[in-house]
């Protein structure tokens, strides 16, 4: 596809998935109403549903698929892995351990979010350590320590769920299959975006040379260590954004940057802000998906995500080459 | 090839220069006690048996690998203190193949050269691509996905890429690997020519036929501690290279070049 081309689409897509979130939902309303609660006018009932609920909603879904798609950008370049992914590195499973070990312990919302958090931030610290520790060149050892992270936080919420109350079962299930139901504001999400999305743009032309390996980029003049600590910084700090604002969702950041990579985007400062605008697209899209199929159940937007993700991935991969 | 610039003023001094390096691999001594001045406009081979220390010595050159003890110096400053993007201007390198993550097209792929080279123009940066391109015979394959190239096709980009990038100074370790014999001669008479134009060139090579017809200057490694370096044509004699690789050779019909005997082509 020409290069304007897609980026307008994807623009397009973004701005279509928004205005759909503001749409469809559990309480069903009629057209004109609809749009006159869009427009600012309406009863305030209508105004309430539209911009106090959808419309929060739509932004935190909108931010969350941003965050979990550039932190996949970023996580497969530095571990020079196109199956990298945001889950993959145990950042999303200390989060888990956090958000449930606070369930368990009676906690809800802010308190709950800050366990959470502190789960999350946990788990990037142990990567950046062990990234510090093993050196910039040494990827494979650091995806390893992601990949045994993970594992071992998959352990302990298998414990937490088997000693967990039956009544406290359902938010945690919730909670790992990624579920926005409980965001409230986007605005520290949005913030972390911007400024995660400005890193990465700045180091773009690096992590471009990075592509060819760590030698090779060095060789070429990127100071690779302090690129790969940045990019990493960046990448944590999106994942812990899109975490605090969703739980557990998965797959985004692994598919959006592959789909754009097929169609023909490689260089970082354009495949950066098209991954950020697909991939809060598609999470907003299969939110709307999940708030509206089956009301008043919400749909978690994790499964729905890896049901139009999957099969959407294979048909590109059978496609191109 | 005449816009794949060189650095246009050369120091008196210009050389890449080592003196008493020493390299360690896992504890053991790879290198140890090597001095060497590879000045511009010099074409250099370097041969030696599989492991005896040729591509940590091109990467100790090229400042991605520190070595245990001596100096590596570029123009006279040390090459170990000078930021990555001031060494990548002096110092390119063609590395051995190594799995790449890209995506691009094999034009894409050669502009990531000019990285570290600052306020080129686009329209610049497009002719000095093409330049490159053609230099290697790859301009028919310039919008084709890098993936999609072939082994052969892959090096010649490789190639490309470090003529874009146009350091002084320019190391290839086996520069030939996968290119057909056609691509293996141009690729030898393009360095020769690059060197002529006033780069310094070495490259680590298996060919010792090839590096007597279009090198100046080899480097034998025998062990970690026993080097010869001199002209080329009268290093690669027949019996430095039996000493060399530990195998009988014969003469090519030319007399100068050597091959290995009749009896180990069974």
């Amino acid at each position: 596809m020409r290069r304007p081309a897609l980026a307008l689409g994807v623009g397009a897509a973004a701005a279509l998935s928004i205005l759909v979130a503001l749409c469809f939902g559990s309480a069903p309303m009629a057209p004109g109403r609809l749009f006159a609660a869009i427009l600012g006018g309406a009863d305030p009932v209508a105004r309430e549903i539209v911009w106090g609920l959808r419309a929060p909603r739509a932004f935190a879904g909108f931010a969350c698929g941003a965050l979990l798609a550039v932190a996949g950008v970023l996580l497969q370049n530095l571990l020079r892995n196109p199956l990298a992914d945001p889950g993959i590195l145990g950042i999303s499973g200390g989060a888990a351990v956090g958000a449930l070990a606070g369930i368990l312990a009676g906690l809800s919302g802010l308190p709950l979010q800050l366990t959470a958090f502190a789960g999350a931030m946990g788990a990037a610290l142990l990567l950046l350590l062990a990234a510090a520790r093993l050196g910039p060149g040494d990827v494979t050892r650091v995806l390893l320590v992601g990949v045994a992270l993970a594992a071992l936080f998959g352990a302990v919420v298998s414990l937490l769920l088997s000693v967990a109350p039956a009544t406290q079962l359902q938010g945690m299930l919730f909670w790992l299959l990624g579920d926005l139901s409980a965001a409230v504001t986007s605005l520290p999400a949005w913030l972390v975006l911007a400024l995660a999305l400005a890193l990465a743009l700045a180091l773009a032309p690096s992590l471009d040379a990075l592509q060819l390996g760590v030698d090779k980029a060095r060789s070429l003049g990127v100071d690779t260590r302090r690129v790969q600590v940045l990019a990493l910084l960046a990448a944590a700090g999106a994942t812990v954004a899109a975490v605090m604002l969703g739980g557990a969702i998965g797959f985004v950041g692994l598919v959006v940057p592959q789909a754009l990579r097929l169609a023909g985007v490689h260089r970082h400062r354009r495949l950066l802000p098209l991954s950020a605008a697909a991939g809060g697209t598609l999470v907003t899209l299969c939110d709307t998906l999940g708030r509206s199929l089956a009301p008043p159940v919400e749909l978690p937007v994790g499964a729905l995500l890896a049901l139009v993700g999957a099969p959407a991935l294979l048909f590109l991969l059978a496609r191109t080459r | 090839m005449s816009a794949v610039a060189v650095a246009s003023t050369h120091a008196a001094d210009a050389s890449l220069a080592i003196r008493g390096l020493r390299i360690a691999v896992a504890g053991r001594d790879l290198i140890a006690g090597l001095d060497l001045d590879l000045r511009p406009g010099q074409c250099w081979a370097m041969l030696g048996r599989n492991g005896v220390g040729k591509t940590s010595l091109l990467l100790a050159l090229a400042a991605l690998r520190q070595p245990a003890a001596g100096r590596v110096r570029v123009d006279g400053r040390e090459l170990s203190t000078l930021p990555r993007r001031e060494v990548a201007r002096h110092v390119g390198i063609l590395l051995q193949e190594e799995p790449e993550l890209f995506w691009g097209t094999a034009a894409d792929y050669v502009a990531l050269g000019a990285h570290a080279r600052d306020g080129l123009a686009p329209g610049a940066l497009d002719a000095s691509v093409r330049t490159a391109l053609a230099a290697v015979d790859l301009v028919q394959h310039a919008a084709q996905s890098y993936r999609t190239l072939s082994g052969g096709e892959r090096q010649r980009a490789r190639l490309a890429q470090l003529l874009v990038q146009a350091p002084r100074y320019m190391l290839l370790d086996e520069p030939l690997t996968h290119l057909d014999l056609r691509h293996q001669l141009a690729t030898m008479a393009l360095l020769a020519r690059l060197a002529a134009q006033g780069h310094g060139v070495m490259m680590a090579l298996h060919e010792p036929w090839l590096a007597a017809r279009y090198c100046d200057y080899a480097l034998l490694l025998y062990d970690s501690s026993r080097f010869s370096s001199g002209p080329a044509r009268a290093l690669l004699a027949r019996e430095s290279l039996e000493r060399l690789y530990g195998c009988p050779l014969e003469a090519f019909a030319d007399g100068r070049a050597p091959a290995p005997s009749a009896s180990d082509r069974t």
